[in-house]
């Protein structure tokens, strides 16, 4: 496959997730060779986006991968004072899977086939037909009315879904699809209502597979964060759009409700009294310049934020607001965090809109891939679906010194920067590192949480009701991309506590309703279609690894992008000591293409001509000539050849 | 038709810049042409060729370029930008991001004449093109077909103009031509029967296109307020 691979790289970089794609575009930048592989077909490892069909590809994929054995991490080179370092492909990565489906008449349990050994430590459980159970709570609803749907007979017939016929659901043309086109919402308001008029199959959600852009990693930008900053400086932006979030939510009693968010929208709101009101201002007035008043929380720095913010003798509401919704911080961390945090989020609102944070269209998936791009169009070379069966270490001065691919070709190089799960397990801690693990949920809905008459991306912050941790959830709908007209996507994420179903179980249920007629308010609350829930997992590396071999966890717990771009950078600068971190590239209007520059050596010449770095290829000369007419028309010299 | 060869920019700029520019008000396009294919058949040499009139055999690659910018002046009342996408080093396992396809309305799929292992691929490249790029309507963008370096000797037999003819109506393309990059033979012509098509639906789909108000692009930033102290609502 890799038959015209280069055979030597600067830096090899392993998985294409976020921070991966980040360093690795940062050293094309500068000019570094980067080979840059993933064992996927897809970008992104862990931080993939997937259209539905692909999500039950996944999710089986993800079902039948068993970790394997333990073996020894290395082996010797018997003639050489080498030995290689043997990679695996079997690090379980998602834990805990499960997948429910409320949307057909008659719904067929989901056999996970795999023998459940008893010793299996990582059991993954048993997919579980919900509706099979909750039926049985609730006898009248197998005969619940909705028969008369005249779809409802297909339904019946549908295949189970892990037996989907996957070719011919990839075949069906979008087109067929009753809802209306990706790009087609004017006018389609007839068709929506149409569509939210009628159930919605299993069958449909099939057909709508296209609409679907359905992230494994949900995160948010902050409006001012690192991120977004990177993302304008290195020109990434202009591969990717966003939205704003539209609205923070959060619980009240036990109903949802806005969290203000701006000066406005505190003094409209009726969740608080006027006295709140004042009490909030002062203390968010406070936060955006906390730094300046150090005597005002020195002797709270190290202590718990919650017990700071008492001290301000803000109600146990106002406490509530500023720790989840504001901060949005976990209970526990110091005061100095949590003013930091707040700071963040206030500093952040009003840049681009009414909330401080952003939603990429088609989702967080797309950033991965818009570095990946940057990373390419600096000359990086792309290699997916690529295993590499081990990496060279020289023991002599135990560094990493290349990889075999699994061809056996020996690509050397001088840094490799690798995703963790692709580290053979025996070099792994055994048990999942909570802290860099998470408990996801995905829910496809018929309806918003919060309905409104526009289009909302919605986050809510909820904690847990003995307090204990943090839900965040993010509701999506077709004006991200993200999830066909009528229909709602909703992620929630929380950190590890023991599996993703029990941790997120008790906000599933005061969100959602599984059955069409249950409860009174049964009809309010929006009604799950489909779910799953899972975890993803990160390790601890628990070896010291050569110095040249940076490792890269496959997730981050973060709401934010803080730390994935500090990690970026800081990969970078291991790397690149004293270079500047993705420098803004030349705008392309102001380069000329000077073919005249006198000509190297012959080699790179031909098909190695797309492999040298920047400073040997075509002279980039910038202009920095701000006027419009010249700057539009830059002048292209022939070649003389 | 008059074309004049300019260098590549960037969206956001030629944007303003357009705007800036026209003082008579003459109704512009802009087109994003995606070319693929597999290595070493010749889409830089084609988007050269067409972009910047010259060919090179040994020219050195460009780094740092996302697109090549054509600007025709269509008719009287027209202009059509061209955007033209290369690769970049994405090929080496023809699996291209998708932030690559994003916006595209059309496509160019090369092979290479002396090399059969080329056209064999150009299914799979058609397949991702029709897999992730849609019209408004939901329907494909055009695509045509380039049998290039026809400077040189055929290999193989499904270079027979018969048998072509049938394969870009079994695979949906809109045309094909025989080009060289080299000699200049059809460069031209083969763009102008793709932009032609795109831009014939383009027209169908005016008014249809208003974007989003409510999306948020960082190049422009459409901060709502400028500077930092002032951006904050507390
Ligand atoms: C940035 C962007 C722009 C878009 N622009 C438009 C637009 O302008 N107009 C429009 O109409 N639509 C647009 N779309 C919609 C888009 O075309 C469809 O979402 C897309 O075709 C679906 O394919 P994909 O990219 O998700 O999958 P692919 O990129 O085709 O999937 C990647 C590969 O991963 C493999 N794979 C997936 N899951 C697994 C798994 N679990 N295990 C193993 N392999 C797996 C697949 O086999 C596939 O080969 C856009 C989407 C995006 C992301
Ligand atoms: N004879 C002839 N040679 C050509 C023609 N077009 C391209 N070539 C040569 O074919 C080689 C490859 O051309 P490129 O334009 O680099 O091809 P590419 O498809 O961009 O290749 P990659 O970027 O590596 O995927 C170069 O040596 C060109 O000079 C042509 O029409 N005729
Ligand atoms: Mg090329």
């Amino acid at each position: 496959m890799a038959d015209d691979l280069p055979t030597e790289f600067d830096v090899i970089v392993i998985g294409t997730g976020l921070s991966e794609a980040i360093t690795a575009a940062a050293l094309t930048r500068i000019g570094k060779k980067v080979l840059h592989v993933d064992k996927n077909d897809y970008y992104g490892g862990q931080w993939a986006a997937f259209t539905f069909d692909k999500l039950l590809a996944w999710i089986e994929k993800a079902r039948n991968l068993k970790s394997g054995e333990k073996l020894p991490p290395y082996i010797q080179d018997t003639d050489t004072n080498q030995k290689r370092l043997l990679l695996s492909n079997d690090v379980l990565t998602t834990l805990n899977l499960e997948v429910e489906c409320y949307c057909d008449k008659a719904p067929e349990i989901m056999k996970d086939d795999r023998s459940t050994d008893g010793d299996e430590i990582y059991n993954i459980e048993e997919i579980e037909m919900a509706q099979s159970q909750r039926d049985a709570d609730n006898d009248e609803s197998s005969e619940s009315p909705q028969s008369q749907d005249p779809s409802s007979e297909d339904v019946e017939k549908t295949p189970n879904q892990h037996d989907a016929d996957k070719s011919e659901n990839s075949k069906s043309p979008q087109l067929q699809a009753p809802s209306s086109g990706v790009a087609d919402q004017v006018g389609s308001n007839q068709a929506i209502r149409d569509r939210t008029a009628k159930e919605f199959t299993y069958q449909d959600l099939k057909d709508l597979w296209r609409r679907f852009s359905i992230d494994l990693l949900p995160k948010l930008l902050l409006c001012r964060g690192p991120l977004v900053e990177l993302l304008i400086k290195s020109k990434v932006a202009r591969y990717v759009e966003f939205k704003c979030v539209t609205k923070i939510l959060t619980y009240r009693g036990n109903r949802l409700v806005q969290v203000p968010c701006s000066r406005s929208e505190v003094f409209s709101t009726n969740l608080m009294s006027m006295l709140e009101k004042r009490m909030l201002m002062k203390f968010l007035s406070f936060c955006i310049e906390y730094e300046k008043h150090e005597d005002k929380f020195k002797e709270y720095e190290q202590r718990p934020f919650s017990d700071y913010l008492k001290s301000w003798r803000l109600s146990e509401d106002l406490q509530h607001f500023i720790i989840h919704c504001i901060a949005m911080v976990e209970k526990n961390v110091t005061t100095i965090e949590g003013l930091a945090a707040a700071q963040c989020f206030l500093q952040s609102l009003g840049r681009f809109g009414e909330t401080p944070f952003l939603w990429p269209l088609y989702g967080v998936a797309e950033l991965p891939q818009a570095f990946c791009r940057l990373c390419a169009v600096f000359g990086g070379i792309y290699c997916l679906r690529m295993t590499v069966p081990s990496l060279i270490i020289d023991e002599t001065s135990n560094r990493c010194t290349g990889i075999i691919t699994d061809e056996g070709q020996k690509i050397s190089c001088s840094n490799v920067i690798i995703d963790s799960s692709y580290l053979p397990s025996a070099l792994l801690s055994d048990e999942p590192d909570k802290e860099k693990s998470i408990s996801r949920a995905i829910f496809i809905t018929n309806k918003s949480i919060y309905p409104t008459e526009t289009d909302e991306v919605i986050l809510f912050s909820l904690p847990s009701s003995d307090l204990s941790y943090l839900i965040r959830g993010l509701e999506i709908s077709a004006g991200s991309m993200a999830c066909p007209e009528g229909l709602y996507i909703v992620h929630l994420t929380c950190l590890m506590k023991s599996n993703a179903k029990d941790d997120l179980q008790e906000v599933t249920d005061s969100l959602f309703n599984f059955e069409e007629n249950s409860g009174k308010d049964g009809n309010k609350k929006p009604k799950v279609l489909w779910c799953t829930y899972f975890n993803q997992i990160g390790y601890n590396v628990k070896e010291r690894l050569p110095s040249n071999i940076l490792t890269v966890d496959p997730i981050d717990s973060e709401m934010s992008f803080k730390s994935i771009v500090a990690k970026a950078e800081n990969m970078y600068h291991n790397i690149c000591p004293n270079e500047e971190f993705i420098p803004s590239p030349p705008d392309p209007e102001d380069i000329i293409i000077d073919d005249t520059s006198p000509q190297k050596n012959g080699k790179e010449t031909g098909e190695n001509a797309g492999f040298s770095g920047c400073e040997e290829n075509e002279e980039i000369r910038m202009e920095d000539n701000e006027d419009e007419n010249t700057s539009t028309t830059s002048s292209l010299k022939p070649n003389e050849m | 038709m008059d074309e004049l060869s300019i260098c590549i920019i960037t969206h956001d700029r030629k944007i303003q810049n357009a705007a800036q520019n026209n003082s008579t008000e003459k109704k512009e396009h802009l087109f994003k042409i995606i070319v693929v294919g597999s290595k070493f058949t010749g889409k830089t040499s084609i988007i050269r060729r067409y972009v910047h009139q010259y060919f090179s055999e040994n020219y050195k690659a460009t780094i740092g370029v996302d697109f090549a910018l054509k600007v025709i002046n269509w008719d009287a009342e027209t202009v059509i930008k061209l955007q033209l996408w290369d690769i970049a080093g994405q090929d080496n396992y023809e699996k291209m991001t998708r932030v690559y396809f994003k916006d595209a309305v059309g496509a160019v799929v090369v092979y290479d004449i002396t090399d059969t292992k080329t056209f064999e691929s150009t299914k799979k490249w058609k397949d991702d093109v029709d897999n992730k790029v849609f019209l408004p309507d939901g329907s494909t963008v055009p695509v045509v077909l380039l049998a290039n370096k026809c400077d040189k000797a055929k290999i193989g037999d499904h270079n027979d103009p018969e048998y072509l003819d049938k394969f870009i109506q079994d695979n949906g393309y809109i045309k094909w031509f025989e080009t060289s990059a080299k000699t200049n033979v059809n460069i031209d012509k083969a763009f102008r029967s793709l932009v032609e098509e795109i831009y014939e639906k383009s027209t169908k789909f005016d008014g249809k296109e208003t974007a989003d108000p409510e999306r948020v692009n960082l190049n422009n930033t459409n901060e709502k307020e400028g500077t930092k102290s002032s951006s904050c609502c507390f």
